[in-house]
């Protein structure tokens, strides 16, 4: 392969990727570098500097216990990426080993578990997810568990459906002729082949995420005890700031959240639009 | 003893239809038999539809037959116990068609030619691997040990597959159409790696082929498969020159042959139909220009005319 | 009747790209079958893709001129090449099989370039499309059927039928019977050369198959890595191959029943992405020189249109 064609070559000159991954990675930074570019630190409170709209000292202002904003702003952004991402990783991982089982083994396993697929894309995920979240109490591994382990539908239907299609090509035939187990295919042979469907799906599982931690510490349930944008948002409306009319508590962690879910949707499409005509000229060699 | 002794090999495939409750058989083989000796090659001839794939698949044991016994060097392949059919399968390759999706795009050719021994748990070097391939043609090895499938050319890929058949010294090799999607310029070297690997490894082949005329090149034995049974079988040399079953007479004449035709004649009734379920009776009858009324009656048996020839047909061409 | 002058052809762009076809000149005769041997690499279906002005959009013509009946159809506005294309040149795709249409009956299929190129009656274009489909041999039984409904040999028999609908002048086909098995292979070259000559049309047959090709043309042209090697008279190559290639594909043919020696010719085919500077056909060459890295593929005339690109014969 030439330089030319390094899969991070390829990448790079996509603009909608370059456009996602210059947000990620203004996020990243964020999320690195808060302890160090805040103003204030987390713990400083000063009650006296209740509400203060933005100004010199509170580039966002400040919030009932005279934390300021800004800080609070920045930090948000861990949570939001090792949600983001913790989760979509669960979820990406128990699809692919439902898809990949389901799609190998076929018969029984197979109606059973897309059984279960279907009543997970039924069901609205989001109530479950409250309940659970509310029943488990609030903790950030609680939170990605939730997340996780409901949002893995779409990828098990995705991986299942490359499954069938890989399974019936003759170097799988040419294995289970020498006595390989299905275990052993479905990892070494299979899983390779149909990993190409993964990165575009699962950045899209991260920007579901994030959206999903946000919205369900909004509504009270997750980890509401850490500094998260989704926490910011529910502080201004519980408290009767937003109702007060200061925008200018919701409109930046509300920004931030949808930006950096955009960032994650730019990439992940760009990823698809690459892997697809790879995907296509693999299937049409063989059509031959 | 034989090799390979195949005994009134069966596969019928049943389809039911929920919507009208129909139900039908499709009998992709209906009866097959025959036998291989060591170092053979004997190649199986019939178009799509004749079963000779389902046939090749059932020896190398990927699928169960109806009936029928496949008993490969002593054992019967389909009543052994788990442990014995381990050893089988090491013993029987498989050589598919289409070398673009016949090799792990996502492997190296190393990883390739190794996994059948891996698989097996058989101990090996890379010498062995080595030596499979520059067996196959593709020397010097180090140059094709890194590459990967798509770095290759359709002949290499082949090549390739043909090694990792080989590098288990298995006692059989089953190649379905191997040649069939080469390139008309590279099928001749193939086959002529075949015939040499068969002198050098001795090795036991059984190839699947629709084209009479690559099967004349390499084998020993060719046996004319049609609509699941095989209408007629004998030395290579016996078959192309002393053709007696209409069928067989019809794939040779319909070889391309150098030279200008307008209308190229072969025996055979142009009819646009293809009946799986013709009833009683020879199943080729439909299609023969020499039916007779006994052909409607009574579906001819394999029987021997001499010099090893045997052919299942009413009529004495 | 078709003239192709100087056709060059690039996929992708000026540094990553591969020249399907490199200056590649022959005439196309009417009323004669022409024949193109090519295999894999060869360019024989971006040829024919170029032709009907079919080419993918990552393509780019870089010289060359395609003239039929006079003008250079590759100058022609897209409005006016539909006029042609469908029409009065026709083509068969590889794997036309499966080109059909599954939710269409076959007649409506066969009649559908009709409705595209202008005849407005539906009826009309029905009863052309049943001729038409009579003449390939496939009665009213088939008609009202759709195409999982037949065979294989039967859909290709459908998607000929719709090529001559129109009456086309020139019907080109691209591997027409690969993938076919043998005994329906001899039908369908049978019907493409019956349907010659009953239509008046010109056929170019094209295939890897050299002895098929050469039991149904005229006229040949062989090509190999984007380039001409040969093109002459059928019967003048048959008895007077000039090039290696065409040699060797001659020696690679079997023949039941005679000596069990077949040639083949060594070495894989070109790599189009970085294809050798002179002859490309010098890798597998039994006869190559130094002279072949630098030939600048002059042809050589060996008589009464036969024409070669070697330099065993100068140049």
């Amino acid at each position: 392969m030439t330089a030319k064609t390094t899969p991070l070559s390829i990448i790079l000159r996509n603009r909608k990727a370059l456009a996602g991954l210059g947000i990620i990675l203004f996020y990243v930074a964020m999320a690195l570098l808060a302890p160090v570019v805040s103003p204030y630190s987390v713990q400083y409170t000063n009650p006296s500097a209740f509400l203060l709209p933005p100004s010199g000292a509170h580039i966002f202002g400040t919030n009932t216990l005279g934390q300021d904003l800004f800080t609070l702003d920045l930090y948000g952004a861990q949570v939001s990426l090792i949600v983001g991402l913790a989760a979509a990783g669960v979820a990406v991982a128990v699809g692919t080993v439902v898809g990949l089982v389901s799609g190998y083994l076929g018969g029984i396993v197979d109606e059973f578990l897309m059984r279960v697929v279907d009543f997970f894309i039924v069901i609205p995920a989001i109530v479950f997810m409250i309940i659970i979240a509310a029943l488990l109490g609030p903790s950030l591994i609680n939170v990605i568990m939730v997340i996780g382990l409901l949002s893995w539908a779409p990828t098990a239907r995705i991986i299942r459906s490359m499954v069938l299609s890989i399974r019936e090509w003759p170097f799988v035939e040419s294995a289970k002729a020498n006595n390989a187990r299905s275990g052993y295919i479905m990892f070494r042979h299979i899983f390779p082949n149909v990993s190409s469907v993964l990165y575009g799906n699962a950045m899209l599982a991260v920007s579901s995420a994030i959206f999903t931690q946000a919205a369900l510490v909004f509504l009270g349930v997750g980890n509401v005890t850490s500094i998260s944008w989704g926490g910011i948002i529910r502080d201004a409306y519980t408290t009767g700031a937003l109702s007060a009319g200061d925008f200018t508590y919701v409109i930046p962690p509300g920004v931030f959240i949808f930006t950096l879910i955009f960032g994650f949707i730019l990439l992940g499409y760009a990823l698809e639009e690459i892997m697809n005509p790879r995907l296509r000229t693999m299937l049409k060699e063989v059509r031959q | 003893m034989p090799i390979l002794e195949v005994t009134d090999l069966k596969k019928y495939f049943h389809t039911y239809r929920r919507r009208d409750k129909s139900s039908s058989t499709i009998k992709a083989l209906d009866g097959v038999s025959l036998k291989m000796e060591a170092g053979q090659i004997h190649s199986i001839v019939g178009e799509s539809g004749s079963g000779k794939t389902t046939l090749g698949r059932i020896i190398a044991g990927l699928i169960e037959p109806t009936e029928g016994s496949v008993i490969l060097d002593g054992t019967n392949i389909f009543e052994s116990a788990k442990s014995d059919l381990r050893s089988v399968r090491r013993n029987v390759q498989i050589i598919f068609q289409d070398p673009y999706s016949s090799l792990n795009p996502r492997f190296s050719v190393r990883q390739i030619v190794e996994e059948p021994l891996k698989l097996n748990k058989i101990p090996f070097t890379m010498k062995d691997i080595g030596s499979a391939l520059m067996k196959v043609g593709l020397t010097p090895p180090e140059e094709f040990l890194d590459r990967y499938p798509h770095e290759l050319s359709g002949g290499q890929r082949q090549r390739v597959a043909i090694a990792r058949s080989i590098v288990v010294r298995p006692k059989f090799i089953v190649a379905d159409e191997p040649v069939s999607m080469l390139d008309a310029s590279m099928r001749a070297s193939f086959l002529q790696l075949i015939s040499d690997l068969r002198r050098s490894d001795n090795i036991t082949m059984l190839m699947i082929s629709h084209d009479i005329s690559t099967a004349y090149y390499v084998s020993d034995v060719i046996s004319v498969l049609y609509l699941g049974k095989i209408v007629e079988t004998g030395s290579a040399d016996e078959i192309i020159k002393n053709p007696k079953h209409p069928y067989t007479r019809a794939l040779i004449q319909a070889v391309p042959t150098l030279g200008r035709i307008e209308q190229k004649k072969i025996e055979i009734r142009d009819s646009i139909e293809k009946s799986h379920t013709t009833v009683g009776g020879c199943r080729f009858r439909e299609r023969c220009l020499y039916a007779i009324s006994r052909c409607s009656e009574e579906d001819p048996d394999l029987r021997d005319i001499g010099n090893g020839h045997r052919l299942a047909c009413h009529v004495d061409l | 009747m078709i003239e192709i002058r100087d056709l060059t052809v690039r996929y992708g762009d000026e540094k990553n790209g591969i020249i399907a076809l490199d200056h590649v000149s022959f005439k196309i005769k009417e009323g004669k079958n022409f024949g193109i041997v090519g295999e894999s690499g060869s360019g024989k279906s971006t040829l024919a893709l170029a032709i009907m002005r079919l080419l993918p959009k990552n393509s780019k013509i870089i010289s060359g001129q395609i003239i039929f009946d006079g003008t250079d159809i590759l100058g022609l506005k897209e409005s006016n090449m539909r006029q042609i294309r469908g029409k009065d040149i026709s083509m068969i795709f590889q794997g036309a099989m499966n080109t059909l249409n599954p939710l269409m009956r076959i007649e409506d299929q066969v009649a559908e370039p009709l409705l595209l190129h202008g005849t407005d009656d539906q009826e009309e274009a029905l009863e052309a499309a049943r001729r038409s489909l009579s003449l390939v041999g496939l009665d009213d039984k088939v008609w009202k059927k759709y195409p999982h409904e037949l065979s294989g040999g039967m859909k290709q028999r459908a998607v000929i039928a719709a090529a001559i609908v129109s009456n086309p002048k020139v019907l080109i086909a691209d591997e027409p019977t690969t993938a076919l098995d043998v005994i329906t292979q001899v039908m369908i070259t049978n019907l493409l050369s019956d349907l010659q000559r009953r239509l008046n049309m010109t056929v170019i047959f094209i295939s890897h198959d050299f002895p098929l090709v050469s039991q149904f043309s005229d006229l040949m042209a062989i090509l190999y890595g984007g380039k001409v090697c040969e093109s002459g008279p059928n019967s003048e190559i048959l008895q007077n191959a000039g090039h290696p290639y065409t040699k060797g594909l001659r020696g690679s043919v079997p023949v039941l029943g005679g000596q069990k020696t077949l040639l083949s010719i060594p070495g894989e085919p070109v790599n189009l992405r970085s294809p050798p500077s002179g002859c490309r056909f010098i890798t597998r060459c039994a006869y190559a020189t130094r002279a072949c890295e630098s030939y600048q593929y002059s042809p050589f005339s060996m008589g009464s249109d036969h024409t070669v690109y070697c330099t065993i014969y100068g140049g």
